[in-house]
């Protein structure tokens, strides 16, 4: 089932003439697993951006489902739709972990009973701990960090999980528990998992594998 | 729910700078409350003064026409100033007035009682000589109608019992005409119980009619002036009264007890007719049956209340089509008013000033604070709209917020403002004094009095004027409440401080997108 659907996505900065993105045309599904790979500047973090609806293209159409981007609540669409994992973490840092979770579950009007205890265990499933989970962000580490900023995206189980580099902060044993948590929400619970990335061993664990050169989107493999 | 239980956290997370937002605003509200309670407390005691000077209204001879009246009647080169009277009928009338809130009319009368023995008579009688002219019997000298006697008849003047100095000590008030409530003390003296019936007798006058010829009048004489049969008096300055007795029976219904002195000065020879025990109170129309419209005797004092001060001319006019002469002067005392009142209308235009002061002042360090505030917290911003926060409830949080750290403020600032406020009040009111002192002192006759009697005058059996007080003095104690108009005139403005604050959060908020803010951070 198509979650996500670029057509023609062209993207320019403000104030400049050329083109990030340039044409982008491609269809991502449910259950599976893409990792978006090139070179620093190619556009990755725009495209994701676009995608996960804190930008809106130049030219092109982005597909939720068969909604228009432009003309959702782009709002509801981050709280509800998708689950953004950010490279440089993007957390609350005078609150706690459990807290930024409690909060992202209360602004996508989870409905989960006890979004506390539901924070702890999602938190404990990307491996933070209880009393971890109760520091506040800035006294964790960048690892610690990011496997929170993982937990968020997860928080409000959406059906689209878009991460940028989200093992770039994690040691090896880490990096492969996150992987398989992000295989099992894509080939176990259906969602669309799509992460930039730089890592090889990232792209291992990809049904389908995009090149990202000079604004422009390749597929290069799929399984 | 989220949001406010959010905001709350924020309070905590950022305290350096809550506490120094929540130092300004604590600054112009604790102004705000001491200068509102000092600006309200002035108000009320301004309207109150407002209300019993400005608003009493004073009829009192123009004493320049009175003087010109007597020059131009007199024949001979001698001056007889007659005093100016008004008639106990037109006083009466005058309180029918859409212009008036309130009149309350009471009358008076000299009697005597020869059944009974007044408190002092005694010592009436070894003081007083037996030269003057008697008409009413029971020892009483009666000079003239309804001026002396051992008792005094009151109609319908309950002010004592209003303000707490008499009271019943058994029966009840008179409630018909005819019935009366005499003081224990006549009652214990004379064996007097409710249910009795007292009989007084009192003198009625009339003017001499101008086709009567009294040349080779007597003392003791007969005539008869509008059908009644008067008895004519005679001064030892010449000067004729024709007088009628008429008597009042009372049938006693209540005996009250009075905490007033006996006397109104220590000074004064004891006299059964100046002494409070003897006063007998009923009904004005009482007092008024036995009266025939062009008589004197009864003294009637009328007191009218305008609406608003600003009422008196058209009740001036009224008045004058009514047929007051021009020889009175329709006045409020606002020199009085003016003299009382203006230490405190000071205080409360210095009090509004300084909160006008500190409020702007506070509240562009607060526009300045809060500017910066939402500068450091653009990434906090950026993040919240990532999630997917809407703009309006971020900026309803920032607002929280800030409207918390103001009601801590408000809370804080009532209680030490509500202690402060009266000591604040006592040193400026004192300031305020004694700069009017001192300009009063500077120029003297600075028109405290407008026109008649300091004292008030007893003219002819309406008592004029009694009100324009020459010794007035500033108010020079205002002792300071906290009204609930005040909590919620606060509470608003500490609202409309709170959102004055968060117009500058919210006005940025809409500048920013998430993706920028998020972006200049990384």
């Amino acid at each position: 089932m198509d979650v996500l659907t670029l057509q023609n996505v062209t993207y320019k900065y403000e104030g400049t003439k050329k083109n990030v993105l340039k044409g982008i045309d491609v269809t991502f599904e449910a259950g599976k697993v893409y990792t978006i790979v090139g070179k620093s500047g190619s556009g990755k973090s725009t495209l994701l951006s676009l995608m996960a609806g804190l930008d809106i293209c130049t030219d092109g159409v982005i597909l939720h489902g068969k909604s228009d981007l432009k003309k959702l609540d782009r709002d509801e669409y981050r709280a509800k739709g998708i689950g953004v994992v950010f490279q440089s973490f993007n957390l609350l840092t005078n609150a706690t972990a459990v807290e930024n979770i409690v909060l992202s579950m209360n602004i996508s009007e989870s409905h989960e009973p006890d979004k506390k205890t539901f924070a702890y265990t999602l938190l404990e499933k990307v491996g933070i701990d209880k009393e971890t989970a109760d520091r506040k962000i800035l006294k964790l580490s960048g690892g610690e960090q990011q496997r929170v900023g993982i937990a968020r995206a997860l928080s409000h189980n959406p059906g689209i999980v878009i991460a940028d580099e989200p093992t770039g902060n994690l040691d090896t044993d880490t990096e492969a528990q996150i992987l398989k948590i992000f295989t099992s929400l894509a080939h176990d619970e259906g969602k669309c998992v799509i992460i930039v990335t730089h890592s090889k061993k990232v792209t291992t664990i990809a049904d389908i594998i995009y090149g990202m050169s000079d604004g422009k989107l390749v597929q290069m493999k799929q399984k | 729910m989220y949001i406010l239980q959010n905001a709350l956290k924020n309070l905590m997370r950022n305290k350096s700078r809550n506490i120094m937002i929540g130092a300004i605003i604590f600054a112009i509200v604790l102004t705000t409350v001491i200068a509102l309670i000092i600006n309200n407390t002035a108000s009320a005691v301004i309207g109150e003064y407002k209300e019993r000077f400005a608003s009493q209204v004073y009829i009192t001879p123009n004493m320049q026409k009175v003087m010109e009246e007597a020059r131009k009647n007199s024949t001979d080169g001698k001056v007889l100033i007659k005093k100016p009277e008004i008639p106990s009928e037109q006083l009466l009338q005058f309180a029918n007035s859409d212009y008036l809130k309130e009149s309350i009319a009471t009358g008076s009368i000299a009697a005597n009682n020869a059944d009974i023995r007044a408190i002092d008579q005694d010592d009436t009688n070894q003081s007083e000589t037996n030269s003057a002219s008697i008409v009413g019997g029971g020892g009483g000298i009666m000079t003239s109608a309804g001026s002396n006697g051992n008792y005094k008849l009151y109609g319908d003047y309950w002010q004592n019992f209003n303000d707490g100095l008499r009271s019943l000590d058994s029966g009840r008030l008179p409630e018909a005409d005819g019935e009366c409530i005499i003081s224990s003390e006549l009652s214990d003296n004379n064996s007097i119980t409710v249910g009795d019936v007292l009989t007084f007798t009192a003198n009625m006058g009339v003017d001499t009619p101008s086709d009567m010829d009294f040349s080779n009048a007597q003392d003791g004489d007969k005539v008869t002036v509008n059908d009644k049969e008067y008895t004519v008096s005679i001064s030892a300055m010449g000067t004729v009264r024709l007088q009628r007795e008429v008597t009042y029976k009372l049938t006693v219904v209540g005996v009250y007890l009075d905490l007033t002195d006996e006397y109104a000065n220590s000074n004064m020879p004891k006299s059964a007719g100046l002494n409070r025990r003897n006063e007998v109170l009923t009904t004005l129309d009482t007092l008024l049956a036995e009266r025939s419209i062009d008589e004197t005797g009864v003294m009637v004092n009328v007191t009218y209340y305008l609406k608003n001060p600003e009422l008196l001319p058209e009740f001036d006019e009224e008045v004058r089509a009514k047929g007051l002469s021009d020889i009175f002067n329709v006045d409020t005392d606002t020199a009085s008013y003016e003299k009382v009142v203006k230490p405190v209308e000071g205080l409360k235009s210095i009090s509004i000033t300084f909160m006008v002061v500190v409020m702007i002042l506070g509240s562009i360090i607060l526009l300045l604070l809060a500017s910066i505030s939402i500068r450091e917290r653009k990434y906090e911003i950026g993040v919240l709209r990532a999630m997917g926060m809407k703009k309006a409830k971020v900026a309803f949080g920032l607002w929280l917020e800030i409207l918390t750290i103001t009601c801590i403020c408000l809370v804080i600032g009532l209680g030490i403002g509500t202690m402060v406020a009266q000591p604040v009040s006592d040193m400026l009111l004192k300031n305020q004094v004694e700069a009017a002192q001192a300009n009063t002192s500077q120029s003297p006759g600075d028109g405290t009095i407008t026109s008649g009697n300091p004292s008030g005058m007893v003219l002819g059996g309406a008592q004029l004027g009694g009100g324009v007080q020459a010794n007035a003095k500033p108010v020079s104690e205002m002792k300071i409440a906290l009204s609930a108009y005040t909590i919620m005139e606060i509470i608003i403005i500490a609202i409309l401080l709170a959102s004055f604050a968060g117009i500058v959060s919210i006005t940025k908020i809409t500048k920013y997108e998430p993706i920028k803010i998020l972006m200049e951070r990384n």
